[in-house]
């Protein structure tokens, strides 16, 4: 579901939610377009998450209750900020913590050493 | 940067709802993200319309329904995990209250039923429903999820009909053998013929076809097992010891009352009418018993006996036609006629005690027709050697009369 321009779709898939939550946690509240905007500008163009994948994760990120909305009209459209609850905070937390943990093992595990620049 | 008309909006918003986008929150998403992109990345000299159909492509692979779909998906399949939880505590349970209900049964310890009857239901109502949803989510291909709803509505029935036997319920036969038969004639082969066609599947479906032919043959044996063939002769052999004891009694009985005739004894008389009108109530009552059971007239059930019956193990005949009414036929009838038999015996005087009938030693109810048919011939053989020491005492009495 994501378009890479750098990375296997398999190599990142499970992470967008993490994404998104960590986003928000850094600048408040966000809306979709902003959302994919910012991902690609953080990343140099290496990651760009499609619109397919977003509003999915959002709309079940919002139903299990890690993200809240506000609506704002913009003349004849709707425009709907996310932004993170208490909850989301912690499932932030988990997630991120999980994820650095995660490429803790697979750097030990491929004997990666990054200091000496061989990523 | 562009500047969007209310007709460019209108019209994009349009085109979603066409494009099948019928959630208001997910139309309003895309709309606002499509007009963001057309507002930065649009020039005013360029063609909206081809501009507009490149950007919409960029949300889909196939259709742009794609995004509401796994939307519901996702929203739809939130509890994922408190249901994967529940399943595995419900299997678990399921499993240890299903086998310590097997062996309660086993035992004829009390708790049995309940913990059998929770026991299923768990596993028919929660743990396998379950498994229907969490495979749903798993299995994308439409032929797997049929096979898959098939199969598990069947074994959901077919444990319901297995409940319900042991339960003693109604309709236990029709669950079970119905789900039984529709899981041997349609599942094993629509899934042999849809699995065998993936070729790393091939040896795998052999071997569960094969398990699964193998095992409703072995419950088809198991459920269609009845008493061996010299069992059962044994049984009806010792039916029809009772019905020749019953016959040999009344002719006995009926020589001896003839010879005695001419005494014109008041005493014998009374007793022959009380010993008669029971005799035929018990007669009525074990005819009646076989016209309802195997649902002939009662002109046709007064000649068979036990032997003649369609269905040995018929408790509903007796629910039904014994134990509810309160008339002649009954068990209701029967106990009131013998207890008056009973009070009667007293007032006859003879040299041998006269013996009382103890039905209430005698389980009538809640039990087969076999069982009481085969009562209802004690009850008579008793009556009728009343019957027979009375007259023998009689017959004494008289000659040494005759003597004097």
């Amino acid at each position: 579901m994501y378009i890479c321009v750098m990375y296997s779709s398999e190599l990142i898939k499970g992470t967008l939610k993490t994404i998104v939550l960590n986003l928000l946690k850094d600048h408040g509240k966000m809306y979709g377009y902003e959302i994919t905007q910012k991902v690609k500008d953080l990343t140099q163009d290496k990651i760009q998450i499609t619109e397919g994948a977003l509003y999915p994760t959002l709309h079940a990120l919002e139903e299990h209750g890690d993200l809240t909305v506000e609506k704002v009209y913009i003349g004849r459209r709707v425009r709907k900020y996310y932004l993170l609850t208490d909850q989301g905070m912690e499932t932030r937390s988990e997630r991120v913590n999980e994820l650095a943990d995660f490429m803790k093992t697979m750097r030990f595990l491929l004997d990666l050493d990054v200091a000496k620049g061989h990523v | 940067m562009y500047n969007l008309t209310d007709e460019q909006i209108d019209f994009i918003s349009n085109d979603i709802t066409k494009r099948g986008i019928e959630t208001e929150d997910v139309r309003d998403n895309i709309l606002d993200h499509v007009c963001c992109i057309i507002e930065n990345d649009f020039s005013e000299d360029g063609d909206f319309n081809s501009f507009y159909v490149d950007t919409i492509a960029r949300f889909y692979t196939k259709e742009l329904r794609e995004i509401e779909v796994e939307t519901h998906d996702l929203i739809t399949f939130k509890y994922y995990y408190a249901m994967k939880r529940t399943m595995k505590i419900t299997a678990g349970l399921t499993s240890a209250l299903i086998i310590a209900g097997g062996f309660f049964k086993f035992q004829h310890w009390p708790g049995a039923a309940v913990l059998l009857f929770s026991g299923i239901i768990l596993f028919s109502l929660v743990f396998l429903p379950l498994n229907i949803v969490m495979k749903y989510r798993d299995d994308k291909a439409k032929e797997n999820r049929l096979l898959m709803i098939l199969g598990f509505i069947l074994v959901i029935t077919g444990s319901i009909g297995v409940l319900f036997k042991v339960m003693h319920f109604p309709y236990a036969n029709i669950l079970f053998y119905g789900s039984f038969l529709a899981f041997f004639v349609f599942f094993i082969p629509a899934y042999f013929f849809t699995k065998i066609r993936v070729p790393e599947n091939k040896f795998n479906v052999i071997i569960q076809t094969t398990c699964m032919i193998a095992g409703c043959g072995m419950l088809f044996a198991l459920f269609n097992l009845k008493g061996s063939k010299h069992i059962e002769d044994s049984v009806y052999s010792m039916d029809n010891f009772q019905v020749e004891n019953v016959i040999n009694l009344e002719i006995q009985n009926n020589l001896i009352f003839q010879n005695l005739a001419v005494a014109n004894d008041p005493d014998l008389k009374e007793f022959r009418s009380i010993t008669e009108q029971l005799n035929a109530q018990i007669n009525s009552i074990h005819t009646n018993l076989i016209a309802q059971s195997n649902q002939i007239s009662v002109d046709k059930a007064r000649k068979l006996t036990s032997k003649d019956l369609q269905n040995p193990n018929d408790s509903k005949v007796i629910a039904a036609h014994f134990e509810k009414p309160l008339d002649e036929l009954s068990y209701t009838g029967l106990v009131k006629s013998v207890e008056a038999y009973n009070a009667q015996l007293s007032s006859f005087k003879t040299p041998n005690a006269l013996r009382l009938i103890p039905i209430d030693k005698l389980q009538m109810t809640n039990t087969i027709i076999s069982v009481v048919l085969h009562q209802l011939k004690d009850i008579q053989v008793q009556l009728l050697s009343n019957e027979n020491s009375f007259l023998n005492a009689k017959e004494n009495t008289l000659a040494h009369v005759d003597r004097e």
